[in-house]
């Protein structure tokens, strides 16, 4: 089993720090393919955390665990912003949807948590009294797509 | 965050000499590429075989590249990793810009429209 902890300022720059970090711990068990969708969703989790529950501060530290054990990486965030409102949880089970033929409302964003629920297998989200915590899951083996 | 850029007679080529496009340089990404726009480049080949990561906002950059083009212009991606390339597929922007094996490929995409 590997444990590690990292705490980082909530600035935009660590978010690619977790991301990597991510990737190095998984490495040696994941695909190519499951290692960029791991980095990928630690980035967009972390990047939710600083612009959401920071609102853009680089004055809070942001807590991630990863751990690592036979069946599983499992990466928890802990971080002390305010809380995620309930319609962005709503955004963790919704389809990507465009229509080509409508470019000019095409939305720049929206698109972080969505990607991070379809990069992992498993994402819950709390609200405790002092803190906001996430976890995410991708087992060992188990295809996404 | 540097770029190269050269004219080719069918477009801008556009080139970020970054390995990531990411929130951390996504603003920044974005205030360059609507100057190409504003300084009336309206086909633009963009050019990501340097970009290995691309996140959620720096996906957003391009996206704002290619609403600034419309109705007139186009944007074109080329050269887009593996991991690139399944972001733009799993968020289905693959269907919105298009996206080309290579520079060669983009060109001729562009001279034919």
């Amino acid at each position: 089993m590997n444990r590690v902890s990292l705490t980082i300022i909530s600035s935009l720059e660590n978010s690619r720090l977790a991301g990597l970090c991510a990737r190095e711990i998984a490495c040696r068990t994941f695909n190519n393919e499951a290692l960029a969708e791991i980095e990928l969703a630690t980035v967009e989790a972390v990047n939710n955390c600083i612009e959401h529950a920071c609102s853009g501060s680089n004055k809070h530290q942001i807590t991630i665990e990863f751990l690592l054990s036979e069946d599983r990486l499992t990466i928890e965030l802990i971080d002390h912003g305010k809380p995620i409102e309930p319609e962005w949880l709503d955004n963790l089970n919704a389809n990507f949807e465009c229509d080509d033929a409508d470019l000019e409302n095409l939305s720049e964003g929206g698109r972080g948590l969505k990607i991070v629920k379809s990069c992992m297998d498993e994402v819950s989200y709390q609200n405790r009294n002092e803190y906001n915590r996430w976890l995410l899951i991708k087992y060992i083996g188990v295809n996404t797509n | 965050m540097k770029f190269d850029e050269r004219q080719e007679p069918e477009a801008m080529v556009v080139k970020p000499l970054e390995n990531r496009l990411d929130s951390y340089v996504a603003d920044e990404f974005k205030v360059y590429m609507k100057n190409i726009v504003q300084n009336g480049h309206l086909k633009i080949v963009l050019d990501l075989s340097d970009i290995d990561f691309v996140d959620s906002s720096g996906l957003g950059a391009i996206i704002a590249t290619t609403i600034a083009l419309r109705p007139q212009g186009q944007l074109i991606v080329c050269n887009a990793r593996d991991s690139v390339l399944a972001l733009f597929r799993l968020t289905r922007m693959d269907r919105v810009i298009p996206m080309k094996s290579d520079v060669q490929e983009a060109l001729r995409t562009m001279s034919s429209e």
